[in-house]
């Protein structure tokens, strides 16, 4: 249909297909703009098509476009994150169906158990607590890592302090926040909570920052409209707590309190905090027969509505007191849970639940984790330089 | 009737292209020439762009001034196949609106061409878009191994 106009035509030349598209002409501007709208798995590929190409996918610019296009575009990968338990080492790989062992992408640099605590724009930030307090941040895709300079404050209770990586769209530099615990105020029963901020690329060192949250933060984080959500823990929040989420803003370094719903239980112990593909979800594990995750529709209003609705009944599913983890939303639309070592994914169309895949029994190996991972082209190296 | 203002485009074939005002003011670079000039009856070169392509980029203007209205599904359909086009043909096109600068179209033929590399293995992408492979066997080997997980 789209070649009728041409009939009526009669140009004596009519150029023949051998236009060198993208090759020759084509601007800089307009092939990042086409690079710009494929996901970074495919151009990673491209990438060793030539080497003008491969240029323009290194492009210090392409990284930020991407970005902006890739919130619905993006796949959703599947990180697993082994740990050896006799060598005491740590790799990242990516999940492939039909393979059950699949090639390190990333290898950590130190021994030790780590742990994730978020990712943003493709980005993770690992964290090892306790007396060696100690933190990274990987583009695992890019095979890029960078240790974070030790704080000098010392933690009362480093292994429950928190990390969180997020992105300050108005300097446009990644920023790191350290909660840690100073002490404990007997008199007020309370915690005495510090905060630093770590900016990557500007100065070597951690920076105090004077707000703090009211109450420590517990469980991973998750990054959503340009902001760092975490829950904050039950044991010490009063009953009249309003909220149980609280947000570390990246541009203004203030924490601040989310509102939610009133659920059946108050106890944060019962929740988790998940990335629904740039969305903040909230999963309620405190029900009898299913789990609920509710979505902040409007950032802005604060609107949250019940997304699903998950039955867990056997085979795939569990009884509520046995564990149950929500991974995170596939690029499909379906939702990834881990139980034990087991992966199951969710449909929300049909109700059903099928097992994706049973993690390797390799008892050298700790139960693996397993996170819903969005790549980027950020790059660490760049993120440092500019 | 109403009265409709007319604007001329030539193309750099020199074909005369007569058009309503408002169809040639979804073009940003047309739209400065009128507001610079306003010319009356003048006629505006495009020297960039032959007749052929140029008949095409009007025909996605006047669509797009007309079906302002319809709802969002009929207007997909019809950009899906206007775009559904030869590699040589999008890329007439992206020139044209990238010089004629009007962002939707440019827009619409980025994600179209982006769409034609999925699933591609780079040796098909070098066929599609004719390219010469400029990297040594090692060079790509090397590229699979550092990124073995992108390839299948």
């Amino acid at each position: 249909m789209s070649l009728s106009i041409y009939e009526g035509l009669t140009h004596q030349n009519i150029e023949k297909p051998t236009v060198r598209i993208m090759n020759e002409k084509l601007p800089r501007e307009l092939i990042l703009e086409i690079f710009s709208r494929i996901p970074v798995k495919w151009l990673f590929q491209l990438r060793c098509v030539c080497k003008r190409w491969c240029n323009f996918i290194d492009d210090p610019c392409l990284p930020n476009m991407h970005l902006a296009q890739a919130t619905t575009r993006e796949e959703a990968l599947i990180l697993v994150h082994w740990f050896h338990v006799r060598h005491r080492t740590s790799s990242l790989r990516l999940m492939k169906e039909h393979d059950r062992s699949p090639k390190a992408i990333v290898e950590f640099p130190n021994r030790g158990r780590y742990d994730l605590e978020n990712s943003c724009h493709g980005l993770l930030c690992f964290v090892k607590c306790g007396k060696e307090e100690e933190a990274f941040v990987s583009n695992p895709l890019k095979g890029e890592l960078l240790m974070l300079p030790r704080s000098i404050i010392m933690s009362r209770w480093a292994h429950l302090d928190r990390y969180g990586l997020g992105f300050d769209s108005s300097t446009k530099r990644y920023k790191i926040v350290r909660v840690f615990f100073r002490d404990f105020d007997w008199a007020n029963q309370g915690y005495q909570l510090g905060a630093e901020v770590y900016t990557m690329g500007t100065t070597s060192s951690w920076r105090e920052i004077s707000q703090v949250p009211c109450y420590p933060l517990y469980k991973k984080g998750a990054y959503a409209n340009g902001a760092l959500h975490w829950l904050v823990n039950h044991e010490f929040s009063p009953d009249d707590l309003k909220s149980m989420v609280i947000s570390f803003d990246f541009r203004q370094e203030e924490f601040k309190s989310i509102p939610h719903q009133e659920f059946s239980s108050k106890v944060s112990k019962w929740f988790e905090l998940v990335d629904l593909r740039g969305y903040l979800g909230m999963v309620d594990f405190s029900l009898a027969a299913h789990i609920e995750i509710w979505k902040l529709k409007d950032y802005e209003k604060k609107e949250w509505v019940r997304e699903y609705r998950i039955d867990i009944k056997p085979p795939h599913g569990v009884s509520i007191n046995q564990y149950i983890e929500v991974v995170g939303l596939m690029g499909d639309g379906e939702i990834l849970l881990e139980r034990y070592k087991k992966l199951v994914a969710y449909n929300p169309k049909t109700n059903g639940l099928r097992c994706i895949q049973i993690l390797n029994n390799d008892p050298d190996m700790d139960t693996p984790q397993v996170y819903v991972y969005t790549g980027s082209l950020v790059s660490i190296s760049g993120a440092i330089k500019s | 009737m109403a009265f409709t203002k007319k604007v001329t485009l030539k193309s750099s074939d020199g074909e005369l292209f007569i058009i309503d005002r408002a169809v040639a003011l979804q073009s940003r670079t047309i739209q400065y020439v009128l507001e610079d000039t306003n010319p009356v009856d003048a006629i505006i070169p495009v020297p960039a762009v032959d007749a052929r392509t140029l008949s095409k980029v009007l025909e996605y203007c006047k669509k797009h001034l007309i079906d302002l209205n319809t709802d969002f599904e009929d207007y997909s359909k019809w950009d899906k196949d206007f775009v559904d086009a030869e590699v040589w043909m999008l890329y007439d096109l992206i020139m044209a609106a990238d010089y004629l600068h009007i962002p939707p179209l440019i827009d619409l033929i980025c994600d179209k061409i982006a769409s034609m590399f999925k699933g591609q293995t780079p040796d098909k992408i070098r066929e599609i878009f004719n390219i010469d492979n400029d990297f040594s066997k090692e060079e790509e080997e090397d590229f699979k191994k550092k990124s073995g997980w992108a390839f299948k």
